[in-house]
């Protein structure tokens, strides 16, 4: 999980200023300044650099996953690398 | 039926970016320069490599550079035609000194002209896709490649809430964006119009397909001229803002122009080969809508494109409209400096023939080598000259036979 987080950071880092190596759990994208349409490229960065494909916002909703925060996208990603895997 | 029912439409405002000058005051000095002096304006391509292609010669814009103008995140979002398309409107709300509260803003409409939209995205991104195994286009592609990107891009930057929408009519694209602009004017349903059209098409798989059509020059534009080889593709941007009179009164705005005809027309004969009764519907159409006689016509700015087929049908539509008055006419063409910027044309050339009702001068014809007795009519090929002139028209005839004829007057 470390690891995928580690790689996350750089994508994120292109579409934020904020210090991500601060950030406090309650911190949403959208308080660090990720709008929806950064959050659009940002999933497609993350589907090209770990070669996986995330799910439709409503689907997702079904397996449980957000998409609000650094937290989630470092679940859900892990989550898809692991099936990816498997 | 003529305009005294409606609101008189001015202009207050106007922005331009070519291969003439990257605003109107560097446009204004090329577009008025002698014939003599080359303007330098069409020259060698460097928008890609012309190594497998004949024609290497387009009307690019000068000494532009994106990063000076739009930082990393906008540019990710604009293609090139939105990027011409905000510098203009940017200089022409700064010229109209227009303020947009948010009740002027709702009663402001966009309407942007193109022909083809974000050519270079539409290139790039799947030139990655089929031609370099990229696994799939970036998702910016579709809303940089809209040929509504444009006037979206403009609505949003300056919080637009009125009207925004595309016009696409090949070279008649941003006339149509002034005509449609006019007839929401005078109706009342907006007061105020951001209008105008933007191209930027120089990319290799365009010129591929435009060099099939065998209507590109290799040489220069000279239109008009016996030896014309064709048209020289130009990109840029105009917009223009328009105003209620009563509007532009009350806000004390400097009036730069009237627009007081429109004509629009299909030639509903082919989808290159242009019709002379088109055209000369266009005209009388504009004629009879600023119940104007054809006699009060000063200049024409003319679609005067370069190729054969257009300056010859041009030239007759003209006499047929106007008869014995045809040879009294000033005619030039502009787009020998500027190029042909295909949707942009009609808003950068409407800004050329404002220019002439202000300065009471009239804009030559470059390139002009050799007589054409099939194009028989005054093109001001030896210079610029002064003129004592009242109403110009702006002519923009496009492929598929979708013609527009636009007729300003100077503000009094």
């Amino acid at each position: 999980m470390q690891d995928i987080k580690a790689q996350i950071l750089p994508i994120l880092k292109e579409y934020t200023e904020a210090d991500l190596d601060r950030l406090l759990p309650e911190d949403t994208f959208a308080s660090i300044g990720i709008d929806s349409l950064s959050l659009v490229e940002i999933i497609f960065d993350l589907e090209e650099h770990f070669e996986i494909t995330i799910p439709p916002e409503a689907d997702l909703e079904q397996q449980g996953f957000s998409l609000q925060n650094l937290d989630d996208i470092v679940n859900l990603v892990s989550s898809l690398c692991q099936q990816k895997n498997d | 039926m003529t305009n005294s029912l409606y609101y008189n439409i001015v202009i207050t405002g106007f922005g331009c970016i070519s291969a003439a000058g990257n605003n109107v005051e560097q446009f204004s000095q090329t577009i008025f320069s002698e014939p003599k002096n080359d303007s330098n304006t069409i020259t060698p391509i460097t928008r890609f490599d012309t190594s497998n292609i004949t024609t290497k010669i387009a009307a690019e814009v000068k000494n532009y550079c994106p990063q000076e103008h739009f930082n990393k995140t906008q540019l990710k979002q604009l293609d090139r035609f939105s990027q011409f398309a905000l510098l203009a409107t940017d200089e022409a709300i700064l010229s109209a000194d227009l303020h947009l509260s948010p009740t002027t803003a709702a009663r402001t409409c966009v309407i942007y002209g193109t022909s083809i939209g974000g050519q270079e995205t539409i290139e790039q991104a799947y030139q990655q896709y089929y031609g370099q195994n990229q696994k799939r286009p970036h998702p910016f592609t579709v809303p940089k490649l809209l040929p509504s990107s444009a006037s979206s891009q403009i609505s949003m930057k300056y919080g637009i809430t009125g009207p925004s929408f595309a016009t696409s009519s090949a070279c008649a694209s941003s006339g149509h964006a002034i005509a449609m602009a006019v007839l929401m004017l005078r109706t009342g349903m907006v007061n105020v119009a951001i209008v105008g059209g933007s191209e930027a098409c120089i990319t290799a798989g365009n010129f591929q397909a435009w060099e099939g059509l065998r209507v590109l020059s290799n040489d220069t534009c000279r239109p008009f001229s016996a030896n014309r080889s064709g048209l020289v593709i130009g990109e840029g941007a105009g917009s223009l803002i328009l105003e209620t009179q009563q509007h532009a009164q009350q806000r004390n705005a400097k009036i730069y122009a009237q627009l007081v005809g429109v004509g629009m027309s299909s030639d509903a004969h082919n989808i290159v080969q242009p019709l002379a009764q088109g055209a000369q519907q266009a005209m009388q159409a504009a004629l009879n809508d600023a119940n104007l006689s054809a006699e009060k016509i000063d200049y024409i700015n003319a679609h005067g494109s370069g190729t054969l087929q257009n300056d010859m049908s041009e030239t007759q539509a003209i006499h047929h409209t106007f008869k014995q008055h045809a040879q009294q006419l000033v005619i030039s063409s502009t787009k020998a400096v500027h190029g042909h910027v295909l949707g942009a044309g009609a808003a950068i050339e409407s800004i050329a023939t404002i220019l002439a009702l202000q300065k009471q001068c009239l804009p030559a014809t470059h390139n002009y080598q050799q007589v054409d007795h099939q194009c028989d009519l005054n093109y001001l090929t030896d210079g610029v000259v002064n003129r004592n002139i009242n109403y110009g028209m702006s002519n923009s005839f496009a492929f598929g036979g979708q013609n527009c004829s636009l007729i300003y007057t100077r503000s009094t």
